[in-house]
């Protein structure tokens, strides 16, 4: 659903998972798990403190 | 003549929600609304239905899109049908989608059906024959009649009108035509109607698509207050503000404790009607990630965690609506003076 979220307005974009658990994966090991989650939001921290000056979307995992 | 259907697990009759991985499979006749479609059009079509669950298109859009038109490419399709989809999201944005891989790699027309609010719409109004549909299944019946009088038209080759005149949402193909009255006379009269409170019908639609300019962050991340923002429906169970859950029009501020180092479960639960609550409902760190921001937090990747998310359910929400919620939370995240938001979606 990223491209709808880029043609609504939402100018720095993250992939999750899935859309009924985007923050993580409940099917791998509980390891697995947390480090897609760090994953994420490490992407989505380099995302934040770029000067982006159009829509960007980019895959985590 | 061969038309190909696409519809997703619900109108395939595999199931609901529940459903949503199932993988694409082809049905070597007509199933759900492709069925509906038949009896209008007649003997001389027969259908293959694509069924494919809305989860396992969005997790795998690429691969459908191919799939599925190699499909119309081997079964020498006339016409390519998705939907109708109404006001479904993820339906929506699978029909859209796959009618732009067939337009595009094999120049076969494409109709589907959307509500006029379906966030999708815009995106691929260009790529099909989309036609006007309710809000909800109960309008199948309307949205299969437009769509099979046009697929009569199309499959014959009779000469089109207007978008207006047959009925689709506008795609944004230009004929040139010549007026009866001159550009001017015909803008001073336009102009009179609307000063005078009555009907004009404009030349030049604009469909305002939302340009954001970019906000960018003010501090180094390492000394900024993070926030949580959700459209996953997550609240407090119980739902104390009585967040709908289809077309919800409240949010919530929730507050957890500033040294909780995650969500459980028990306290909290999804009232989004849009998708498979089971996960977050165990685990609501999967659409409020309290854990992993917890971690950055004592890692010092961010300054600070901000002990409140604010939440509400997406789905079915009109786009005035959330543009009320969105300013809303934004004034409260500015009174908090969150520096960076992390806003999840489902």
């Amino acid at each position: 659903m990223t491209t709808l979220a880029k043609n609504v307005g939402a100018n720095r974009i993250v992939a999750g998972t899935k859309i009924p658990h985007p923050c993580g994966d409940p099917t791998v090991s509980p390891k697995r798990d947390r480090e897609i989650g760090m994953l994420l939001l490490e992407k989505s921290f380099q995302l934040l403190q770029k000067q982006v000056q159009t829509p960007e979307i980019v895959q985590a995992v | 003549m061969k038309i190909v259907h696409y519809i997703n697990q619900y109108f395939g009759g595999i199931g609901g929600e529940e459903k949503a991985d199932e993988p694409l499979h082809f049905v070597e006749n007509a199933v759900g609304p492709a069925r509906g479609m038949q009896q209008l059009l007649g003997e001389k079509f027969s259908f293959v239905t694509a069924v494919c669950g809305d989860n396992y298109f969005n997790s795998n859009p690429e691969a459908v899109a191919e799939a599925v038109a190699a499909k119309c490419r081997e079964e020498k399709a006339v016409l390519f049908v998705a939907g109708p989809a109404f006001n479904a999201g993820r339906y929506g944005q699978a029909c859209g989608a796959v009618c732009a891989a067939v337009d595009e790699k094999l120049g076969i027309p494409a109709i589907s059906g959307m509500y006029e609010g379906n966030p999708v719409l815009e995106t691929y109004r260009r790529n099909a024959y989309i036609f006007p549909t309710t809000e909800m299944a109960a309008g199948m019946n309307d949205a299969l009649k437009k769509m099979a009088a046009f697929a009569v038209k199309l499959v014959a080759e009779e000469p089109l009108g207007t978008a207006a005149e047959e009925g689709y949402f506008p795609r944004g193909v230009r004929r040139e035509v010549v007026r009866r009255e001159n550009g001017a006379k015909r803008a001073v009269d336009m102009l009179m109607a609307k000063l005078n409170g009555q009907p004009f019908a404009t030349e030049i639609p604009i469909f305002v698509l939302e340009k954001v300019p970019p906000a960018q962050l003010k501090k180094p991340l390492s000394e900024a207050r993070v926030a949580i923002v959700t459209v996953g429906g997550l609240v407090p169970r119980g739902n104390p503000d009585k967040i709908r859950s289809f077309g919800a029009e409240k949010w919530g501020a929730y507050a957890f404790d500033e040294k909780a180092p995650t969500l459980e479960g028990k306290d909290y639960e999804t009232i989004h009607g849009g998708y498979n609550p089971n996960f977050v409902n165990a685990n609501p760190n999967y659409v409020v990630p309290v854990n992993i921001l917890r971690e950055y937090e004592s890692r010092g990747t961010i300054g600070s965690l901000h002990p409140v998310f604010y939440s509400t359910a997406g789905v079915g929400g009109a786009v005035v609506v959330c543009r009320k919620t969105g300013a809303e939370i934004a004034g409260a995240l500015q009174e908090a003076n969150v520096d960076a938001v992390i806003l999840t979606a489902t």
